[in-house]
């Protein structure tokens, strides 16, 4: 069963086209990844998807129901968005039960679910404490928990571990796998592409507010280019192989190292570097830019 | 419990945390009423009958009402919704547009009455409450309050930056607080800047019933119906411009 169905989905800021005839779908108990780099649409996209925006045309059904009725489905939902919104004048449990309270849950059940859940991410010890006395990765574990209070069927994450230090950014993915293992569905944004490969079963690629291209992590590389790729520092060209030039370097995809190696001496080309093939590789090649 | 008084609840949690510097924001009033009504006023024979002491009074009761509701509906409503988002923490509830503006404007509410009721004991200390009577104005107290959380929830709702509230005290607040016949009756006034006034200045209105209960004289229901009606404007205009800027 979908999840997420969205269809044909523009959006404008003004002139300025947002999103471009977007549409995919999220399954029950899949992973999904945004990717893009700054200003590709995908914040737009989790807004809309996450009430906060409106699309000036394209269809949305989440759990089947239309996205007009939103209000119906919200307390399925969690989200956790990529600025911090936590609340400041109040303390962590505070924070918890305050948004349990205001997802429709009494107070005891509210406190009793924060609790467990402080508790279940080992963050109790945090319990009583401000806000601004916290870490950014234990703020974000926070949100995350936040989001969890309702035992939500799907988690919205907008770029969640942007600014953690790798070893938090781990547990984060560790976290959002075995929550997927909960028959919970999520769709996160990222530019980091390690991520969208560590986490997702699925990566869209998203830039200037169109969907480039959709698949499972292995398939993208697979499907697209080669499993392995030279790097040289000067502009060449080799018939036969799929290959781009970025910043004077010129990039080269092989299946095979010895071939193309055995190729390239014959031309007196020294590579700078031999390695497997990446999404970023991926996606300079699709789209002519970085993330 | 319903989603707005969630939110209220969750201002009375933080106001308990900072309870005394917050109080003690709103002893502005108190500092006019020394210096104009105990400064000034000694060269002042009367006003309209009353000391001129006796006139500010009740008048600085309903400033301390502006003071507490305004401020808390637009400085500190603003950090919450810009600076800190958390307004988009709320919206990912139950709660909706309409529950962050009602829950905001009943904190703004209560806690000009707070300002307000301080304010009375302290004239009561000085003697300048002679018939108990007045003491029937905490009962109103809320819906003043509310008349001025509601236009600080709708200039929340609009203004593009936190600077512009500054602008907004000079233009708007500081005129309020100096032409509502607050320091003076603004009956001497001409006709036409008079019916200005009352037009744009919902305290007007607030400070004639504070000084009709003050003088237990009947209170006039036209000043009531008048700040009703600003609180439901206001609350409307504030919904509808805060759901624009929220879920564009």
């Amino acid at each position: 069963m979908s999840i997420i169905e969205v269809e044909s989905v523009i959006k404008y800021y003004k002139d300025i086209k947002a999103l471009d005839g977007v549409s995919f779908s999220l399954e029950e108990s899949q992973i999904l990844s945004l990717v893009g780099p700054n200003g590709s649409g995908k914040t737009t996209l989790t807004k809309i998807i996450s009430g906060f925006a409106k699309a000036n045309s394209g269809k949305i059904n989440i759990f089947g129901q239309d996205i007009n009725e939103f209000e119906k489905i919200k307390n399925k939902i969690g989200l956790v968005p990529q600025e911090n919104n936590l609340d400041q004048d109040i303390n962590v449990l505070e924070n918890l039960i305050i948004h349990s309270e205001l997802c429709g849950l009494n107070t005891k059940i509210a406190k009793e679910r924060s609790l467990n859940l402080l508790q279940k991410f080992g963050l109790d010890k945090y319990k009583h404490e401000d806000i601004k006395n916290l870490s950014g990765g234990t703020k974000r574990k926070i949100m995350l928990i936040r989001a969890l209070l309702t035992n939500p069927k799907l988690l919205i994450l907008d770029e969640p571990t942007i600014g953690l230090d790798p070893a938090i950014r781990r547990q984060f993915w560790d976290i959002i796998i075995d929550l997927k293992f909960q028959n919970i569905s999520t769709i996160f944004t990222t530019h980091y592409m390690e991520e969208a490969n560590f986490m997702a079963d699925e990566i869209i690629f998203i830039n200037r507010g169109k969907l480039i291209l959709k698949g499972k992590p292995q398939d993208l590389i697979k499907n697209v280019l080669e499993s392995f790729v030279f790097e040289i520092k000067e502009k060449v060209s080799i018939a036969g192989y799929k290959s781009y030039v970025y910043e004077n370097k010129t990039f080269i995809f092989t299946p095979s190292k010895e071939l193309l190696l055995s190729n390239l001496k014959l031309k007196g080309i020294e590579p700078s570097t031999i390695r497997e093939t990446t999404l970023d590789d991926v996606f300079l090649y699709i789209t002519g830019e970085r993330i | 419990m319903i989603p707005f008084l969630i939110i209220f609840k969750r201002n009375i949690i933080s106001f308990k945390k900072r309870a005394w510097g917050t109080l003690i924001s709103g002893i502005d009033p108190l500092l006019f009423l020394l210096a104009f009504g105990f400064g000034i006023g000694k060269f002042i024979s009367n006003v309209e009958g009353l000391s001129y002491v006796e006139f500010i009074a009740p008048a600085m009761v309903l400033v301390s009402v502006l003071y507490g509701s305004f401020f808390e509906t637009t400085y500190n409503a603003f950090v919450r919704m810009y600076y800190e988002n958390i307004y988009t923490a709320w919206l990912s509830t139950n709660a909706t547009v309409k529950d962050i503006v009602l829950g905001e404007m009943l904190w703004g509410a209560v806690r000009g009455t707070l300002y307000a009721i301080i304010v009375i004991f302290i004239l009561y200390c000085f003697g300048l409450i002679k018939n108990l009577c007045f003491l029937i104005i905490i009962l109103a107290l809320p819906l003043f309050g509310l008349v001025f959380a509601s236009i600080g929830m709708f200039f929340t709702s609009v203004v593009p930056n936190i600077m512009f509230f500054d602008y907004l005290y000079f233009v708007y607040i500081n005129p309020m607080i100096l032409f509502s016949g607050t320091y003076f009756p603004i009956n001497i006034l001409p006709v036409f800047i008079k019916n200005i006034l009352k037009a744009l200045f919902p305290l007007y209105y607030a400070v004639k019933i504070s000084r009709e209960l003050y003088l237990s004289q009947p209170i006039d229901i036209i000043s009531i119906i008048v700040l009703s009606i600003t609180v439901v404007i206001f609350t409307v205009l504030a919904i509808k411009f805060l759901k624009i800027r929220l879920i564009d």
